[in-house]
């Protein structure tokens, strides 16, 4: 691991030094003025690697003359390669950081242009796998709005708090019994996906019932977290854990999801995150810089469009790691780019 | 005869108390300056050359520290006129990525490091960064990561405050905290014992909220349900009322308040409270003597990252130049600027230490 990021950070100081305008207040790295561009760069999501390499071994069939430049040592540090002018593409397996879109708009004036790719895993640890909610087979409760668990699991207002599983529809003894969660660190991607995902902007996690697990800096981390939060679990008959179907089993029974009231209720599988029906599905993004004002980058955006293009999709499926995004989505994301 | 004896007694008792008068003047000014007496000096270790790029704290059309910067810059370069500077202050959170795709040769920051730029950091480079203190926060300069005080209503009988009952207020009540309900759980007595305690303060996600989860909620981030984030809010006449400022007003018309704002937002209707490490004390009011000697805990400071490979050297000009910055002329620059304050004596010893 060492010796990778050595070499490509040497690959990367090369591409620095051949490349690099020397800014007097402009910082764009960009390709010399008048000469074709031949190397895209691209940090980010090292989960990735696989997938970019298959699509960068396709993409260079048609286009002999272009090379690749991978730098993928993570989603932190995806996005500075784009906020620097030292990379085409930021892959990220989370959405960008208002902070990091922040750093971007700072330094460019307008934000980064942000693209899906791919939809997460299924259950892969470190492939953004869709989360799932669990409860105990003695649980009553089996299905749960976003909305409930957000007034379950987050401050709120007295009159609208869920402290008990009667309050979530449990009847019998289960009614006044505690509702305890275990859950992901939200300074982890991860669990800042799920914070967004729950608790939408700016509302906090209810720390008098809920307990995140979080080992920031083992590069094994999700697996890390979800042995944590499962331990918990096990041990806590009241629980919620959220962690990924991996750990589905006899006594961890995945909660099925609603955005409405009224429904659907969509149990976690591979055909529902497929689908994005499931609304915990996680997403892959690529984020680049395009200007409003200026037409993209031709060679980024033809590379784009080749991600989006059905072969390279199938592509990225068979990898394993992540799933096709659904036809509508990389339609959708395909017109965007056409100007 | 007995007469003039008399007038000259009288006139050696005018020069003796305008003495005296002047001696403790003289004194109270020596203790409220900002001394940097035993600051290291200056000198050049080595002849250096070539461009030194800084990216980090600033923002378009804003002074954050970018007049000190260029100001240290200017002064360096009178010692060392083989160097060349490259600015980017486009703010800090473009920094520490500079450094690691190798843009930049230091990233400035102008609020603590967030974990996940420390991991980034960490996985591309394969160790951490070196992070050197440059410069303080002031005490009250807007714009010029003010200390932070603790603000109660001006009726409120409370005094001071320990950090761990900061913590039990404006953190979650769990497993290991006591629950902090009403201003008697504080030890306040008479009618205000049963009053309830509303806790206000920024908007957890900005930069002083980072700030006070690290230094009060032991970077948990685990603040209480009960904490009410105030942001900015709109004047009738359409401007903007800086939401520290709001924060201060909520305390002056709300006798239960308690919050953490900047010191330099004032409100006659609130005061601030001492605040000490132990209940042992010593309680600490927020003075400006009290942030630059790092008595008063709720103090900022804005660190400098450079690479260093462990087992290797700095880069000889990067060392040169944070040697002139943690110096007697660096640091008094910074007091002949104003805003920022400069780091103490003690601290730029540290600091230099870290340089070897």
């Amino acid at each position: 691991m060492l010796l990778y990021s050595r070499t490509f950070r040497r690959l990367t100081y090369c591409a620095v030094v051949l490349f690099t305008v020397t800014p007097c207040s402009g910082m764009k790295a960009q390709q010399p003025v008048g000469v074709e561009q031949t190397v895209l760069r691209a940090w980010g999501d090292h989960a990735m690697h696989n997938v970019m390499l298959a699509w960068e071994s396709k993409f260079r069939a048609e286009h002999p003359h272009i090379r690749f430049q991978n730098t993928l040592l993570g989603s932190g540090s995806g996005m500075a390669g784009i906020i620097t002018g030292t990379a085409e593409f930021a892959i990220m397996g989370r959405p960008a950081s208002a902070n990091e879109i922040m750093g971007f708009e700072w330094v460019h004036r307008y934000k980064p242009r942000e693209i899906s790719v791919l939809t997460g895993s299924v259950d892969r640890a470190e492939g953004s796998p869709a989360l799932v909610v669990f409860v105990h087979r003695a649980n009553p409760v089996h299905q749960l709005t976003l909305q409930q668990l957000r007034r379950a699991l987050g401050c709120c207002e007295k009159s609208t708090k869920i402290a008990t599983w009667g309050g979530l529809g449990a009847e019998g003894a289960w009614r006044s019994r505690p509702i305890h969660a275990y859950l992901y660190n939200s300074e982890t991607g991860t669990g800042s996906f799920l914070q967004k995902a729950i608790l939408g902007n700016g509302d906090k996690w209810d720390w008098s019932c809920v307990h995140e697990y979080g080992d920031f800096h083992s590069p094994t981390s999700i697996a890390k977290m979800d042995f944590a939060i499962m331990s918990a679990f096990a041990r806590d008959p009241d629980a919620i854990a959220i962690s990924t179907l991996r750990y589905a089993g006899p006594d961890a029974i995945p909660v099925a999801i609603a955005q409405q009231d009224e429904g659907p209720f969509i149990i976690p599988n591979e055909r529902t995150i497929r689908s994005r029906e499931y609304q915990l599905a996680r997403t892959i993004y690529i984020y680049v810089d395009a200007a409003p004002t200026k037409p993209i980058n031709p060679l980024v955006r033809e590379f784009l469009l080749f991600v989006l293009h059905p072969q390279s999709q199938r592509l990225a499926d068979r990898s394993g790691s992540f799933l096709a995004l659904p036809e509508s989505l990389t339609a959708s994301e395909a017109r965007e780019l056409t100007p | 005869m007995i007469r003039s004896r008399y007038v000259r007694r009288q006139r050696l008792a005018v020069v003796a108390s305008a003495l005296l008068i002047l001696l403790a003047l003289a004194h109270s000014a020596a203790e409220s300056k900002l001394s940097l007496e035993g600051a290291p000096q200056y000198a050049p270790h080595a002849e250096v050359s070539g461009t030194i790029r800084v990216w980090g704290h600033g923002a378009w059309g804003r002074d954050f520290m970018e007049e000190l910067v260029k100001g240290w810059e200017t002064e360096f370069q009178k010692y060392q006129p083989g160097i060349r500077f490259d600015n980017h202050l486009l703010g800090t959170a473009t920094a520490m990525g500079a450094l690691y795709t190798g843009t930049g040769d230091i990233a400035i920051l102008g609020r603590e490091v967030r974990p996940s730029e420390l991991d980034a950091f960490q996985r591309v480079m394969g160790h951490p960064p070196l992070a050197v203190n440059l410069v303080a926060g002031s005490f009250n300069v807007p714009n010029k990561d003010f200390a932070l005080g603790i603000f109660v209503n001006k009726a409120n009988p409370l005094r001071h405050l320990t950090m761990q009952q900061l913590g039990d207020v404006f953190g979650c009540a769990q497993r290991e905290r006591h629950e902090i309900r009403t201003w008697g759980d504080l030890g306040v007595k008479g009618s205000w014992a049963s009053r309830p305690i509303h806790v206000y303060g920024y908007q957890v996600r900005r930069g002083f909220g980072v700030y006070f989860d690290q230094v009060v909620l032991g970077g948990s981030g685990q603040w209480s349900c009960h904490y009410t984030e105030i942001g900015k809010e709109k004047n009738p006449d359409g401007s903007i009322r800086d939401d520290g400022q709001v924060i201060v007003d909520t305390v002056a018309s709300d006798p239960d308040a308690i919050a953490f704002s900047g010191m330099a937002f004032t409100n006659s209707g609130a005061k601030v409270l001492a605040l000490a490490q132990s209940a042992a004390g010593p309680y600490v009011l927020p003075t400006p003597q009290a942030v630059f000697n790092r008595t008063y805990p709720l103090y900022r400071v804005l660190t400098g990252f450079v690479d260093l490979e462990p087992g290797a050297s700095l880069d000889p000009k990067m060392h040169e130049f944070l040697l002139y910055i943690l110096s007697r002329q660096g640091q008094g620059f910074v007091l002949a600027t104003g805003g920022y304050l400069p780091l103490n004596v003690r601290v730029i010893h540290n600091e230099r230490e870290k340089l070897r």
